[in-house]
């Protein structure tokens, strides 16, 4: 079973995937920060990062960097979602080699087909 | 004369002037007693003004005296005995600036010195050889009249840079409460619209029609409300100039045909024959690509939702034939129509027709928040070009957006 690590603090949100990916099929887990994030990866080994970008204790491309730096999740694609409309934020996460990037709210449809070409 | 003049300063100058406003406070330096009396003869005769003098044959003393009072005009001889005249302007214009107008009294034949004493600051100069009373007079009521404007404007440029920046300031602080504000609708609204596709798609147990129906119900209020929300972020990032665009060379008859395929199903709903024709020397052009689609939509919708059913919306890519280096696009529809007063109106922010009874519907319930011609006329301004709407009542609208085919538009980060 393919393992999906979401890190978002919006515990709805959270949950609301979650119920999805795992009537796919998925093996999912979840975080609420960035701090326990790095924790969780890299006990949980997932195939791909859902993130958040706005989070409590860092911002999502800063965690990026760090889970890079760790072995087990350090080519993990990640997948960003984001309720910012805030201008280069598309463009930050192309440069910083992400997966992925979707604005809140999300077209679910979209979303799992992505995730089902990465995994 | 001179009375209503002042008056109308009156309200314009700080007070450092004296009280009465026709009192003006003049002081001679001159180490002539029979100049200084001349002096006070001549401005005497002005019937207009009061006069008070304080006289002076010391250089020395009247930079003393210029240090505790300030007054309205000094009279400056070039000749004085215990110093030359420009030292003594230099450290008069020390004190004052160009707050006081300092007239420089010149000997004959003293051309130079009177350019000298301009260009050291003094406001005026006077041969004294030609002074007279009405020269004098005339002299010192210009220069003490250019001074009090002067002054005046520069109150009132401070006055208007500070009253801009608190203007700026709440500015930013109004801006950065409607992104908190969508932000914080747009939270539980990802959730709600979540949660009800979850159940509709059956992840989260069966339901019954009636159940279904009334979620699909919900489910559709939250996409409004998306809208709503977006709309609103939107239109206040771009009046902040917060807005910017992504501009990449764009292939414009892809982008029309995407939008219009895209348009189709809402057009059969109410059989309306949604036609595109695209001209064929169309140039790529430097766009974004999502914002134009943005606009199109948004004119396309429009077009359809106030032509009744059975009518025809047409859009028409081409190069604009008068000017050059132009492509214009246009929406036309044979529907309702705008009537004459109300189509300067359109483009304004929350307005609204009620397509049933095609009156002004800001006062009745709206689908929307009636900004998304607010937001495509600030899209297409954004990229240089420009949208505009003839229409006549009854018989239809053509909606044209203008667009330059060299980048015109604002600068984008």
């Amino acid at each position: 079973m393919k393992k999906i690590l979401i890190i978002e603090d919006d515990k709805n949100i959270a949950k609301a995937l979650t119920v999805r990916f795992n009537k796919l099929g998925y093996d999912v887990a979840a975080t609420y920060d960035a701090v326990m994030a790095t924790t969780k990866a890299h006990s949980f080994e997932p195939d791909l990062i859902l993130m958040d970008i706005a989070l409590p204790g860092g911002d999502g491309f800063i965690l990026v960097d760090r889970l890079r730096q760790i072995d087990n999740t350090a080519d993990v694609p990640v997948v960003f979602i984001t309720a910012s409309k805030k201008q280069g934020l598309r463009e930050q996460a192309r440069k910083i080699g992400a997966a992925g990037f979707f604005e809140k709210p999300f077209n679910a449809g979209e979303l799992m087909g992505l995730v089902g070409q990465l995994i | 004369m001179a009375h209503t003049a002042a008056q109308s300063y009156d309200t314009l100058i700080p007070q450092n002037i004296s009280n009465d406003r026709n009192i003006r406070r003049i002081l001679v330096i001159d180490d002539d007693p029979a100049d200084r009396t001349l002096y006070r003869v001549f401005l005497n005769t002005d019937s207009e003004n009061s006069y008070h003098f304080e006289e002076t044959d010391s250089g020395e003393e009247a930079v003393r005296l210029c240090n505790q009072e300030k007054y309205d005009c000094v009279l400056l001889d070039y000749y004085l005995s215990d110093q030359n005249g420009l030292q003594i302007l230099d450290k008069l214009i020390k004190v004052y600036g160009r707050s006081v107008p300092i007239i420089m009294l010149t000997g004959q034949g003293s051309e130079t010195i009177a350019m000298e004493s301009l260009r050291a600051g003094a406001m005026d100069y006077l041969p004294k050889r030609q002074a007279s009373a009405s020269s004098l007079t005339r002299t010192v009521n210009n220069q003490i009249e250019k001074t009090q404007l002067r002054n005046s404007v520069n109150y009132h440029l401070e006055e208007l840079e500070i009253r801009n920046k608190e203007l700026t300031r709440k500015h930013e602080e109004i801006q950065r409460f409607y992104q908190t504000v969508s932000h914080e609708l747009k939270t539980p609204l990802t959730s709600m619209k979540e949660f009800v596709s979850i159940i509709l798609e059956d992840l989260a147990g069966p339901i019954s029609d009636e159940q279904r129906e009334y979620l699909e119900l919900v489910y559709r209020g939250c996409i409004q409300m998306t809208n709503n929300v977006n709309d609103l972020l939107d239109v206040t990032r771009i009046e902040t100039g917060k807005y910017s665009l992504e501009v990449s060379p764009t292939n414009l008859p892809v982008v029309v045909n995407h939008v219009v395929k895209q348009m189709q199903v809402t057009a059969k709903k109410k059989s309306i024959n949604l036609s595109l024709s695209v001209a064929e020397n169309i140039p790529v052009i430097p766009l974004d690509e999502g914002r134009i689609e943005q606009v199109i939509s948004n004119l396309i919708g429009n077009a359809i939702k106030f032509t009744n059913q059975g009518g025809a919306v047409s859009v028409k890519l081409e190069l604009d034939s008068t000017i050059e280096d132009r492509v214009s696009i246009f929406v036309i529809d044979n529907g309702k129509g705008i009537e004459g007063d109300l189509l300067d109106n359109v483009f304004e922010r929350l307005f609204q027709v009620n397509p049933e009874t095609n009156l002004d519907s800001t006062e009745t319930s709206k689908a929307g928040l009636g900004l998304g011609l607010t937001i495509s006329r600030e899209l297409v301004s954004l990229h240089g070009g420009q949208l505009s709407v003839q229409s006549e009542l009854g018989k239809g609208s053509t909606f044209c957006v203008s667009l330059p085919v060299y980048w015109q538009g604002a600068k984008s980060t």
